[in-house]
């Protein structure tokens, strides 16, 4: 109400202030005050030239504009033209025709050099130019190993997205997911995979006959949390280094240990356990191994994921009869019920400005990804598929992974935090299930 | 009061000189003689009487005749005397009325003059005060004709201040007509003035309208957060080709600057008239666009 307030008063303000420079002698002095309290909310015009290349003959190790404009297009919030309709494609700032660029309304334009050093290693120049102000935002020089090019690719996306958007990119972070395929006897083979965020450069750190479940990063980007079904033990939770691929069991109790969620602060693990008969959040401290049990309910609680500020978890129950999100206060007091509407909301994640949370919405025969916004309890469903599942934010905020029904089984897509643009990375033979987006690297 | 005394003495005076002079001449002028014949009844009754007591009453009438006479000389010694004391005490009273008349005259004659000096100086006075009276009359006379004159004068400059009034009132009727034919002019020229200003305004207005429709439009404020604010400085040239964009104040938001900028250069050229003359008359050369997206 008082921000309303404000803001109208604001607007007034600016009303009058305009309406006085308008009709005052200063406006004869400066000339007419135009006043712009509207625009549009489009994508970004940007042109990603191919890159120009100087090392062996024949053609470069790597297309970085094709990776490059991939990840922009994919963000959502730029849009880039092929190559095939560029009026030139300048290599160098001196050759820029800022007019042509300006005629196909190109706002900037990405133009660059990949040269082969000496050493076998790579130098890469980019830059990123403003079309209609004629000048560069950005130029770097970075030198990169071949295995390193296509990160290369990604740090520069991450560059031109922050120029232009504000916000940090997150291209050069990697996704954690679990593949499933059948081997020649058909018996289910699975896998826990890394890749980069645009699915290339997979890793395999486990393979398993057994069911793999529930990857969770640490939030220094070094660790997985995930479930592993032992034969005749049951689900137990484990720890991996996800470089040297050191392992440790952290919850093999009696009955259910699953869902495991890292702590923002990476000393506690929350996790669903039955040891005590029904499936209750646990918060396990990875210090002194301490358990504290958050709920007591005979319904299900399950899907524990931390607020960013570390003081609240969501779950799902459905000790309402129908699965919906919870919220527990670590220091005590009973959950309260976050969603509503519908007949089912479950696998909470919170956005990293803790500001919503992304969830599967079930309703109309279908379950779909949506965005329950914290503060006005809005919910919006940002996905029109029939099987989406394990949503997982960037750790921007500005995208969702999710899982969901494609032709060959389970795929991975991902849209936009406003719902806008819509992505399938298929990029993998089989099912991929689960994906968990990674944490910023350390800059 | 003592005169009127003094004056009733006076008469008192004269009136018994007057009386006792009368009575010396009633006795002195017939001077009769010492018998008188008897009276004569005294014989008629004498018939009866005998001689002895005739004689005797005769010896008493002799005798009484006697007496009589006596007494009557007496009387007349008396009245002698007395006459003669009586004309001594008129002679002295004669001469003490005389020189009292005298004394009177004189009195008389003084007062008399005294009255008469009296008179004439209240004759005098009477005179001055005539002369007084003419000369104060005559004063007052001067006055009112001095008055007169005033007022004739005081008449005579009134009137010359009514003139001099009417002069004034009709220049200033004059020259009031003259400011409101001026200011009649000064109104029309100020209705032209403004009824050109209120055409330029409209115009200004649909511009406005126009240029900040076009560069809204290129305006992208996608992912930008809220409450930002910025101002730039544009130059154009008939035709609407902007030539400069400047920013005058910043939002603080290094993106949001440039996408306002953006939008502004990607609005060129801004719908403006292409005539030099009515561009500059409507001041186009310049503007002031400040971005503050709700």
């Amino acid at each position: 109400m008082k921000v309303s307030d404000a803001s109208a008063a604001k607007r007034l303000a600016r009303g009058l202030l305009w309406l006085l420079l308008a009709t005052g002698p200063a406006a004869a002095q400066e000339g007419l005050e135009i006043l712009i309290d509207t625009g549009v909310e489009d994508p970004l015009p940007i042109a990603v030239v191919p890159f120009g290349w100087a090392g062996a003959p024949g053609s470069a190790p790597i297309d970085l504009h094709v990776t490059i404009a991939n990840n922009l297009e994919r963000s959502g919030r730029f849009f880039t033209i092929d190559p095939l309709e560029m009026p030139q494609r300048p290599t160098d700032y001196s050759e820029v025709n800022f007019r042509d660029w300006q005629l196909l309304q190109m706002e900037n334009l990405v133009i660059g050099h990949l040269k082969e050093t000496a050493s076998g290693g790579f130098d890469i120049e980019f830059r990123l130019l403003d079309v209609y102000k004629e000048t560069q935002i950005a130029g770097f020089r970075i030198a990169a190993t071949s295995k390193q090019l296509r990160r290369t690719a990604h740090r520069i996306s991450d560059i031109i997205f922050e120029k232009l958007t504000g916000i940090r990119g997150a291209f050069d972070t990697r996704i954690a997911y679990v593949t499933v395929k059948k081997d020649s006897a058909g018996a289910e083979r699975y896998a826990l995979q890394i890749a980069d965020a645009d699915g290339f450069n997979p890793q395999v750190l486990l393979e398993s006959t057994q069911p793999l479940l529930s990857p969770a990063w640490s939030p220094d980007g070094r660790r997985l949390a995930y479930v592993l079904f032992e034969e005749r033990r049951g689900s137990t939770v484990f720890l991996q280094d996800v470089f040297t691929g050191a392992r440790e069991k952290v919850a093999a109790h009696e009955g259910i240990n699953s869902a495991p969620a890292f702590s923002p602060d990476g000393r506690k693990l929350a996790m669903t356990l039955s040891k005590e008969g029904n499936p209750e959040i646990f918060v396990l401290n990875l210090e002194d191994k301490s358990l504290q049990r958050i709920t007591r309910h005979r319904a299900i609680d399950t899907e524990p994921n931390w607020s960013p500020d570390g003081a609240r978890l969501v779950f799902t129950s459905d000790r309402g009869g129908s699965p919906q999100i919870y919220e527990a206060d670590l220091r005590g007091g009973q959950p309260r019920r976050l969603t509503f509407s519908g007949s089912y909301s479950a696998r909470p994640r919170h956005a990293p400005d803790g500001g919503g949370l992304a969830l599967v919405y079930g309703g109309n025969g279908g379950f779909r990804i949506a965005y329950l916004d914290l503060q006005s309890r809005y919910l919006s469903v940002l996905t029109n598929n029939r099987l989406d599942e394990s949503p997982s934010f960037s750790p921007n905020g500005s995208m969702i992974i999710y899982a969901t029904k494609g032709a060959h089984g389970s795929e991975l897509a991902a849209v936009s935090a406003d719902g806008t643009v819509h992505q399938r990375l298929a990029l993998q033979d089989g099912e991929v299930r689960e994906p968990a987006w990674g944490p910023f690297p350390k800059r | 009061m003592w005169f009127l005394t003094l004056r009733s003495c006076f008469y008192s005076v004269v009136l018994h000189a007057v009386v006792l002079t009368l009575l010396v001449v009633n006795f002195d002028a017939p001077r009769p003689p010492v018998f008188k014949p008897r009276p004569p009844e005294n014989i008629v009754e004498a018939v009866k009487v005998d001689d002895k007591e005739v004689e005797k009453e005769l010896q008493r009438l002799r005798d009484l005749e006697k007496a009589k006479e006596q007494a009557l000389e007496n009387k007349l010694k008396a009245i002698e005397k007395k006459a003669t004391e009586t004309e001594k005490k008129r002679q002295a009273e004669e001469r003490r009325l005389a020189a009292a008349r005298e004394k009177a005259a004189a009195e008389k004659k003084k007062r008399e003059q005294a009255r008469l000096a009296e008179e004439k100086k209240a004759a005098a006075e009477r005179q001055r005060i005539k002369a007084e009276k003419e000369q104060a009359q005559a004063e007052l006379k001067r006055i009112e004709e001095k008055k007169q004159q005033a007022e004739a004068e005081r008449k005579r400059l009134e009137e010359e201040k009514r003139k001099a009034e009417a002069e004034r009132k009709r220049l200033a009727e004059e020259k009031r007509k003259q400011e409101e034919a001026k200011a009649l002019q000064q109104q029309l020229a100020r209705e032209q003035q403004e009824l050109e200003q209120a055409q330029q305004q409209q115009t200004l207005q649909k511009l406005t309208w126009e240029i900040s429709r076009k560069v809204s439009s290129n305006f992208n404020k996608v992912g930008l957060p809220p409450g930002l604010t910025c101002r730039l400085a544009v130059q154009a040239i008939p035709g609407g080709e902007v030539i400069s964009v400047t920013l005058s104040e910043s939002s603080g938001n290094e993106i949001f600057d440039r996408r306002a900028i953006t939008a502004v250069e990607k609005a060129s050229p801004l719908p403006l008239p292409a005539d030099p003359a009515l561009f500059d008359r409507l001041r186009l050369r310049n503007f002031i666009f400040t971005f503050a997206p709700e």
